[in-house]
């Protein structure tokens, strides 16, 4: 309980989310109801069916996931004003705008909304959202990440190393390395905004 | 700041062709259809609850409305916090940030000596409706729903 956030959240990362998914996995096809309590006080449910229509059409069209922002130390001024941002914190370093197992999926249902882990959607159709190719490489997996960065106004970005598959096998005991960052940079004044 | 106007989405989502008596709102409605279930039949209603949800608040939402004869939680199973943190310890590493991606599976939390009190021929024979609540896996301690 006296964990700070961070030990908290890699302790859920590597640990908790993935013995949960391993329960959760078969599961999904089983469920009657599914109940959505982000919000505590307004708790949703749909059936199990419904749930299930939702992953189905979801996978079936192009889709976004309901984006998370956070500060950090290189963040910067530019998300707040393109995404509409709150004021509060000091700055916004990242943005996740598809990374399945941080993100929601907003399924709405005859006007409600339901909000689930987009990971569920990687979980019970993976190969029907990556491909034959993908899966049979990755599993139940998504292996891009998609991130905004912003520094405008903000400092400098870090500088990250990935390792080759070998070495996040043995160490990390993860099968996805990172092959490749995109970058791409707007210039204003003489900060950059960064898409990882 | 004067600032432009956003067309970004913060909220997108996938309309999902469904009737609108497939979804409820509010635990009044909730608890009200899952009654509904008991009284066509059901005996167990077990809920599995992702990391982070706010378990008491569900648990209590349940009891409160159905006041199940039975409730069990799993997390009355597990081992003892120290035991897991040292089970844990070798995924988690000491680096600050980075750690290993855990193999275990949710039976490597449970301690044995309360799963086999668990299965015992008494535990078979509550009455009920039964409400089965607490984190992931409940039939391992409950094999017989």
């Amino acid at each position: 309980m006296g964990e700070s956030a961070a030990a908290k959240y890699k302790r859920a990362f590597f640990v908790d989310w993935r013995v949960a998914d391993r329960i959760k996995q078969p599961l999904i096809d089983r469920i009657d109801y599914l109940l959505d309590t982000n919000n505590p006080a307004a708790p949703k449910m749909c059936t199990g069916q419904a749930f299930r229509a939702g992953l189905r059409s979801t996978v079936s069209r192009p889709f976004r996931v309901v984006p998370f922002f956070d500060p950090g130390p290189w963040g910067g001024q530019w998300m707040r004003e393109v995404c509409d941002l709150p004021d509060g914190p000091p700055n916004y370093a990242w943005c996740f705008d598809c990374v399945p197992e941080e993100n929601s999926l907003l399924l709405d249902m005859s006007g409600v909304k339901i909000e689930i882990p987009a990971q569920d959607l990687v979980l019970h159709h993976p190969r029907e959202l990556v491909g034959d190719s993908v899966y049979a490489r990755f599993g139940s997996e998504f292996p891009i990440r998609f991130d905004f960065l912003d520094t405008m106004q903000g400092g400098n970005l870090s500088l990250q190393v990935h390792p080759l598959n070998q070495y996040i096998i043995e160490n990390f005991g993860m099968a996805i390395r990172r092959m490749k960052a995109i970058t791409c940079s707007m210039r204003r004044r003489t900060h950059a905004c960064t898409w990882d | 700041m004067n600032r432009r106007q956003s067309n970004y989405d913060k909220f997108p989502s996938v309309r999902v062709p469904v009737r609108r008596d497939s979804v409820w709102q509010g635990w009044r409605e909730i608890v009200a259809r899952i009654a509904g279930e008991v009284s066509h039949g059901a005996q167990t209603i077990s809920v599995e609850i992702d990391p982070g949800v706010f378990e008491e608040q569900v648990r209590e939402a349940f009891v409160e409305g159905l006041h199940p004869a039975h409730v069990f939680r799993t997390r009355d199973g597990w081992k003892t916090p120290p035991e897991i943190d040292a089970m844990v310890s070798g995924d988690l590493t000491d680096d600050p940030v980075f750690g290993r991606i855990s193999q275990l599976t949710i039976e490597d939390f449970a301690d044995a000596r309360h799963t086999a009190r668990s299965n015992s021929p008494a535990d078979r024979r509550r009455a009920s409706p039964s409400f089965l609540a607490r984190g992931p896996h409940f039939w391992l301690l409950n094999p017989m729903f």
